[in-house]
């Protein structure tokens, strides 16, 4: 599974109502966004996300070390992302996969993902 | 519809499957003496069906050999496929059960192309099993466990455990999928 489509997941609400936000005071951190002024807080963008969740599976394989196998190169150009995408062998149900599929598609629909800057927009 | 005709019904059945025209089956009254003069429409229909039973009995006593040969041999070559199809709709579904029974036992279908430029990646045409229980070894997400802990001290306690949450309840999903991963190959 890439780490967008489970960016665009995740940042559609379906898990986390509040995703946390990188600390300001600590470096490749996060903390929940209740715990900031409201002025410092902003919809995440799936770029946001994207670092969130790669930073995320990483932490989980040096704290656990469960083996994790990281992938590369994954080629989702059916669902409008362009470009190669790096992920995570996940087990997912089937429903999660085809609504992961449709909340992809439709976040790619208006404006493919083509390069970097096409990621600095939030998902809703 | 007689029962007796019940094995004839559901051949004709089988044969008009996928038909796309509407078919008018109307009954008409067999073997009935016929006055000569129709009078309305059941007579004449009877009438008529009478006559035809009587050409296709005598139709069948002039078939010659050849001709009765070459019927029984496309007869036998009709049930030949027949038992043919329903070996291979029985050998379908066996592999479908066997597939389901995979998938019920978490195994994860992953075919990776990718060339050996990348470190990371896999070299050459893959299609390969992974058994890969690791969402089910999650912990729960305790303060008491020292490593989720320093889990969520980077992340935040809440998306730590409603990751936690998540991976897991994908895993133990009764319809998780083989995913199968497409990796595009470097140009």
């Amino acid at each position: 599974m890439s780490y967008l489509e489970l960016a665009v997941h995740h940042g559609s609400g379906q898990v986390n109502t509040k995703l946390p936000v990188p600390d300001p005071n600590r470096k490749l951190c996060w903390v929940d966004p209740s715990n900031l002024p409201a002025a410092a807080v902003s919809r995440p963008t799936v770029a946001a996300i994207l670092r969130l969740l790669q930073n995320f599976f990483v932490a989980l394989e040096d704290s656990f070390d469960f083996g994790l196998q990281f992938v590369h190169h994954l080629d989702l150009t059916q669902l409008g992302a362009l470009t190669p995408q790096r992920g995570v062998t996940l087990l997912i149900s089937r429903d999660t996969v085809n609504m992961i599929g449709r909340q992809l598609a439709a976040f790619t629909q208006k404006r493919p993902i083509r390069k970097a800057g096409d990621l600095t927009r939030p998902v809703r | 519809m007689d029962a007796i005709y019940t094995d004839y019904w559901e051949r004709l059945q089988r044969l008009l499957h996928g038909h796309t025209h509407r078919i008018n089956i109307q009954h008409v009254p067999a073997h009935v003496a016929t006055r000569g003069a129709y009078v309305d429409v059941d007579d004449w229909a009877a009438g008529w069906n009478d006559r035809v039973d009587h050409e296709a009995v005598t139709a069948h006593q002039l078939r010659d050999h050849e001709l009765e040969s070459l019927r029984r041999q496309m007869l036998q070559v009709y049930h030949d496929q027949c038992a043919l199809l329903r070996r291979l709709v029985l050998f379908h579904l066996d592999l479908a059960a066997s597939h389901f029974v995979a998938i019920t036992e978490n195994v994860v279908e992953k075919e990776d192309t990718v060339t050996g430029t990348d470190p990371g990646g896999l070299d050459g045409h893959r299609l390969a099993l992974h058994h890969d229980p690791w969402q089910r070894g999650l912990p729960d997400a305790s303060p008491l466990d020292s490593r989720v802990v320093q889990m969520a001290d980077k992340f935040g306690w809440l998306f730590t455990q409603n990751m936690f949450a998540w991976l897991k309840g994908q895993a133990s999903d009764e319809a998780v999928v083989a995913y199968r991963l497409p990796i595009r190959c470097h140009t």
